[in-house]
């Protein structure tokens, strides 16, 4: 079942990949880790960056939701500013998440996230305070990580 | 055998005063309100309290007294009674993991809180609030527990056809109102099917209903109207917001179309939805693209369901926090919407019995369609029947019904037995008095031969055994014994309204009917006494109204009437001073209630022996 449903999401994505992202397998991998990386909108401060994010569809995919996480540092109220990149979507916690949404819909949710953080549900509460109150200094210090971690194509952790 | 006088009245206050207000200290031994309470919250609505907190039913009188005699015991408990599930250990009563009954039975009222709370343990780990925590049962604690609860899940995911004793046994030490129910549950259902309570089990019961119901109706056809029913609904998930629908769609479709195809060998159909609903991918398929059809009926009828969501989000909100997540438990809507969307069209009706604390020996039933309920079985294609036990549902199976026997002549039997009391006509109303039984006894009497009323004994006999001093026949009679004979009272009305009654009787009635009625009823004037007006004209008017036959009465109830011909006056029976019959039928015949000296028949013993012919005659009926 998984197996069938992530094969017909992948050939889907890989000929129209939504905007701003590129999908890839890793190199004899299963189908059930996936390399992705998102150029985010000029509009918004990480624009230049190239971000990699892991996403990981479990094996009973779609009945438990794709965890993903960004390989790239990231200065977001969303997302931990740390190695592991944990990433706070709504739409993907196990009590909200619906076998019917497909990836492109999670993917196109993440990028929506890159454009307008959550301040209100974050994952980093300091950062979210500096997002809500000293925009400029947010936008200040999001450059800075983006020259620092993310002008490089990113770096997939090999294996799983 | 004295009894106050019925009237309206007196009825509706004698009544109201013991029951319409029940006495405040009731007993701890039957607490019906709360469980009933418990009974609607949990069982009616099928809703389930996730963080297995129990709100009580604000202040009813009966509730108040269990608490109070709980407090003096258990202080604390009566509140809440959150307090009490945590700590004890399940027992392993409402649900199938055979958790070790070690500890002692625990007193009544203690039980009681546990039965009620049973569901909130089932969704707990057993005992694994941690000390450190300031309030260890508090919303957040059991919130932690809760979430990281993973339920011991045992079994297939669809069982196989169990007895349902077990459920019985399950229960044997349950609270009362348990036990009985689930030891009436095997005398409807004799089976059940057990199902994984993975929070799917509501879905997956009704899903699996509905493959195992198309079998069963064994129609291919239908079957395959269904597949192309399904497939039409199926373009109109994505504009109820189903981006991906395609896979659950076909694992539902193609079992489907296996089980058409399989519709011939019932027993391989069926080994194949067993199988197919084992499977963990197929079963999980399957299952949401039932929670999709739901959805999507609901989103379609939005405005009707709307109202009764409380939250902000409304019927979309609803969907995608309960309809459209994995493993969250079919909701009251939820059902209405699967049951209007999959089991309506093949008019398959389900029903829930609710096996709660409610008062009462059987389970409480409710079907759906809400409108089924009111609707007689033989309306359905099939019932599907599921047995709710809080937060958990199994399929309950009926035993093939036993032929309805159906009594042969039960019409004429009643007839029979009735018209012997109808003769008595206006003491219908009190022949359960030992009066009217004599009279009315005593006027089947004057229909034996040798007892015929005039003349015989009978008379003195009857009068004091049915004139008792304080006789309540006297107060209906009383008004028609004072204008006219009462007896001719009676002869009008038979003659305006013939009865059915009044025409059996005929046969037995017309040759030895009483020729001195007229000087009978002559004591019966208005000086007569009370004891007199009572009796004798009862006696007296049960003959006499059965002398005119009604010929247009077509009934026949006794084998005597088919020789009857009522507008001829073909009556056999053989008469006094009757030699031919064509005199016998004419209106000279003094017996013809045409004559005007009509006179009745009268039968004397001697003239059996006299008239060989007629002795004969009797013989051979």
């Amino acid at each position: 079942m998984s197996t069938k449903r992530i094969s017909k999401e992948y050939a889907e994505l890989s000929q129209t990949p939504p905007e701003g992202y590129t999908i890839a397998l890793p190199p004899s991998e299963s189908l059930h880790t996936w390399h992705i990386t998102l150029r985010p909108p000029p509009a918004t401060p990480f624009h230049p960056g190239v971000f990699g994010i892991l996403m990981t569809l479990p094996t009973d995919y779609p009945f438990k939701p794709p965890v993903i996480k960004f390989v790239t540092r990231t200065y977001h109220p969303n997302i931990t500013n740390d190695s592991l990149g944990n990433v706070c979507l709504a739409i993907l916690k196990p009590e909200n998440w619906k076998p019917s949404t497909k990836i492109a819909a999670v993917l196109e949710a993440v990028r929506n996230l890159m454009i307008e953080p959550q301040p209100d549900d974050p994952l980093e509460e300091r950062v979210a305070e500096e997002y809500r109150n000293e925009r400029a200094e947010w936008e200040k210090k999001v450059k800075y990580h983006v020259e620092k971690y993310a002008m490089e194509p990113p770096v997939f952790p090999a294996g799983p | 055998m004295f009894q106050p006088q019925p009237t309206p009245f007196a009825s509706a206050c004698f009544a109201s005063t013991p029951y319409a207000f029940p006495s405040p200290p009731q007993p701890v031994s039957n607490p019906p309100q709360p469980s009933r309470a418990t009974a609607l919250s949990y069982g009616l609505l099928g809703q389930r309290l996730d963080l297995g907190f129990h709100i009580p039913p604000s202040g009813g009188p009966a509730h108040s007294s269990i608490a109070g005699t709980t407090a003096g015991a258990a202080p604390g408990l009566g509140a809440t009674g959150i307090g009490a599930a945590p700590g004890v250990p399940s027992r392993g009563l409402a649900y199938s993991s055979p958790q070790p009954l070690s500890h002692s039975r625990p007193p009544p009222h203690q039980q009681q809180q546990q039965r009620q709370h049973i569901v909130s343990q089932r969704h707990q780990p057993p005992v694994l609030i941690k000390m450190e925590d300031s309030d260890p049962h508090g919303i957040a604690a059991q919130q932690a527990a809760a979430k990281d609860y993973q339920p011991n899940l045992e079994g297939p995911l669809v069982g196989e056809k169990t007895t349902t004793s077990i459920i019985t046994q399950e229960y044997e030490k349950a609270d009362a109102s348990f036990v009985e129910k689930t030891y009436n549950l095997p005398q409807t259902f004799q089976h059940y099917r057990p199902i994984q309570g993975d929070g799917n089990c509501g879905w997956r019961a009704i899903g699996f209903s509905y493959y195992e119901k198309l079998i069963e109706i064994g129609n291919r056809s239908q079957v395959e109207s269904e597949l192309a029913r399904l497939r039409g609904l199926n373009q109109m998930l994505p504009s109820a917001g189903y981006q991906y629908w395609e896979d659950f769609a076909d694992e539902a479709l193609t079992l489907l179309q296996d089980v058409a195809d399989n519709i011939g060998n019932p027993s391989i159909a069926h080994q194949l939805i067993f199988q197919r609903w084992n499977d963990d991918g197929a079963t999980q398929s399957i299952i949401y693209y039932f929670r999709m059809l739901a959805g999507m009926f609901l989103k379609m009828h939005a405005a009707t369901y709307d109202p009764f969501i409380a939250d902000a989000g409304g019927i979309p909100g609803y969907c995608s926090s309960t309809v459209d997540i994995p493993n969250k438990e079919i909701e009251h809507l939820g059902i209405t919407a699967l049951v209007d969307i999959l089991l309506k069209p093949i008019n398959v009706v389900l029903e829930i019995l609710y096996l709660d604390r409610s008062p009462g020996p059987h389970a409480t039933k409710y079907r759906f369609p809400e409108e089924a309920n009111e609707q007689d079985e033989s309306q359905f294609g099939a019932i599907i029947y599921l047995l709710f036990r809080p937060t958990h549902y199994d399929i309950l199976y009926r035993a093939p019904p036993l032929p309805v026997e159906v009594p042969q002549h039960p019409v004429s039997i009643q007839v029979h037995r009735v018209n012997t009391y109808d003769n008595g006509g206006g003491i219908m109303s009190t022949q359960t008095d030992l009066g009217a039984f004599a009279t009315g006894d005593f006027s089947m009497l004057s229909m034996l031969p040798g007892f015929g009323p005039p003349s015989g004994p009978v008379m003195p006999l009857a009068s004091p055994l049915a004139s008792p001093p304080t006789d309540p026949l006297g107060e209906p009679f009383s008004p028609a014994s004072q204008s006219q004979p009462p007896w001719a009272q009676q002869y009008c009305d038979d003659l305006t309204t013939p009865s059915p009654q009044s025409t059996t009787q005929q046969p037995p009635v017309v040759a030895p009917a009483p020729p001195s009625l007229p000087k009978s009823s002559t004591p019966l004037s208005p000086l007569t006494t009370a004891t007199a007006g009572v009796t004798r004209p009862a006696i007296m008017a049960a003959p006499t109204s059965l002398v005119p036959p009604s010929p247009e009465c077509t009934i026949r109830f006794s084998p005597m009437q088919l020789e009857y011909d009522g507008s001829k006056g073909s009556y056999p029976e053989p008469t006094f001073q009757v030699t031919t019959s064509t005199f016998k039928n004419s209106v000279w015949n003094r017996a013809h209630f045409g004559n005007p000296d009509f006179h009745p028949e009268e039968w004397s013993p001697d003239d059996e022996n006299v008239d060989g012919r007629m002795g004969s005659r009797k013989k051979s009926k």
